[in-house]
């Protein structure tokens, strides 16, 4: 369970985030949408510790010990374990070019021997499909389709409990747009991982969410499941909805 | 009327892109799709001067040709007037009153009124876009040249863009190419559309018509581009075969989401 309690969050004058609230629940994929500038990737960055909120709580429970995590008042020690439980698929795939796929996948893996190590970073890759004859490559020598899912491959490498994706597909073809959102569905439940999703991408939402969270103006416009998203008659949800390709 | 016939271009052994052609009837927007990685900023770097081809030939019927860049590419140092002051002396000789004029006409088209002082990291990512279309359009080029004109923007943002940039080609009388992964925003800006299709031998273009015309192809290769659909003729993710045959090559391939450069 992953919890905003009345989180506000302000840039000099501009006020981004002006008390949000809400829960992820376990086991669950949530979109947060919105427009540019509305606070999503500010609202991950506060759930990571990247940010610390003007005010409010946000709470991570640890599902292995039951014990719930204050983000905005943990030290250094807490920090790295809120981002042990919570791992987290950047919008371009932040691979290290000088290392190979092998090196990079097990980047987080330091605590293994070689052997575990190696089974570890096979069991990831067959996870994102990606298949082990990549593992001596380097990132430029993949394609970019491939660099996400090695990188995904790295995020899930340490076991997160919770699996964050910033704008995952923003940029990408829509057949590469498909296959990465099948992949979030496809691992959210075959891990059984809580995923938070922030994207500009309804068609996406629609396609995978069980939850769609709307931001605007700094707070939350709706909160609901597909169904009821679709069905909203918010102006902002309306345009959204009409963006969604009906080809 | 802009013609392109026979470009290839290819980074070491790595073909990007093979006997691309197509023609652009004057005043006219045609828009270029395609996968990631299947080399649609390097064959627009081509049209603009900036990449040699290793085959084929580009008649642009125009010198005066405008890029607007994916990242804006604004001088972050300058402020909005000093953005668009810049390209009007260096390129037009244009300074003094003349060029205020001349500025506060482009704010006022772009919907930037009033942003004079401001400097671009006080700007939302849809203003930046704005002033990166006004810098460009500001020396009046009779081509424009978008490079994913609405990457990273919110739907809405990305749709309102769209609509200046229609609305500029109009009142200007320009001729504008694109390139973007953005099927609904393809379809927006387009007059006639053309497909890059990725091959192990290079990217080809397929021409498909108007937007009307490619929503309703029948081509197999099309309709899996325009849907998304994972079966049919494209594949996205292989490991290319330079890579297979010559191992430790370098990082030429172009994998990325744009290119290598």
């Amino acid at each position: 369970m992953i919890r905003f309690e009345n989180v506000v969050k302000s840039f000099g004058s501009k006020h981004i985030l002006k008390g949000v609230s809400f829960e992820i629940m376990p086991g669950e994929i949530l979109f947060i949408l919105g427009r540019s500038g509305t606070g999503k990737s500010v609202t991950l960055k506060t759930l990571v510790g990247l940010l610390k909120p003007d005010s409010g709580n946000v709470i991570i429970r640890n599902q292995k010990d039951g014990k719930d995590l204050q983000v905005q008042s943990l030290d250094q020690e807490g920090l790295n374990l809120a981002r042990k439980i919570c791992g987290m698929v950047f919008q371009h795939p932040a691979l290290l070019d000088s290392l190979t796929i092998f090196e990079n996948v097990a980047f987080g893996l330091r605590d293994l021997n070689e052997e575990d190590k190696r089974k570890r970073v096979l069991e990831c890759l067959k996870l994102v499909h990606l298949d082990e004859n990549i593992l001596n490559l380097k990132p430029p020598e993949i394609s970019y389709g491939m660099q996400k899912r090695v990188s995904i491959a790295r995020t899930i490498a340490p076991g997160p409990q919770y699996l964050l994706f910033d704008e995952p597909t923003t940029g990408l073809d829509p057949i590469t747009t498909n296959a990465i959102n099948e992949l979030i569905n496809e691992l959210a439940r075959t891990l059984n991982v809580t995923s938070l999703v922030v994207s500009h991408d309804m068609g996406c939402a629609l396609d995978i969410a069980d939850r769609i969270l709307v931001l605007d103006n700094g707070g939350i416009l709706a909160m609901g499941s597909v169904n009821e998203i679709r069905n909203s008659k918010e102006p902002l949800i309306v345009d959204f909805l009409s963006e969604v390709l009906s080809t | 009327m802009i013609e392109v016939s026979g470009l290839s271009k290819q980074f070491g052994f790595l073909p990007i892109i093979s006997d691309v052609r197509f023609c652009v009837k004057e005043k006219d927007s045609y828009v270029i799709l395609g996968q990631s990685g299947s080399g649609k900023s390097v064959l627009l770097k081509i049209l603009a001067g900036l990449i040699i081809p290793d085959h084929g030939h580009v008649s642009m019927g125009t010198s005066n040709v405008g890029m607007i860049f994916q990242q804006n590419a604004l001088f972050d140092s300058l402020n909005v007037f000093e953005n668009l002051a810049f390209p009007l002396k260096e390129k037009k000789r244009i300074t003094g009153k003349d060029a205020t004029v001349k500025i506060e006409k482009f704010l006022e088209w772009v919907g930037l009124p009033g942003t004079e002082k401001l400097f671009p990291n006080e700007l939302s990512g849809g203003m930046q876009k704005r002033l990166g279309i006004a810098r460009a359009l500001i020396v009046e080029p009779e081509v424009v040249l978008y490079d994913e004109p609405t990457a990273g923007l919110d739907p809405i943002t990305s749709r309102m863009i769209a609509d200046l940039i229609i609305r500029l080609k109009k009142e200007m009388g320009s001729t504008v190419i694109a390139v973007t992964s953005d099927v609904m925003r393809g379809f927006q800006l387009a007059d006639e559309l053309g497909i890059l299709m990725k091959s192990k031998t290079g990217s080809h273009l397929k021409n498909v018509g108007s937007p009307t015309e490619a929503k309703n192809s029948t081509d197999e290769a099309t309709r899996q581009f325009i849907k998304g659909l994972k079966e049919g003729p494209l594949t996205t993710e292989d490991v290319p075969e330079t890579h297979r045959h010559h191992h430790g090559l370098s990082s030429f391939y172009l994998g990325m989401e744009d290119d290598p450069f």
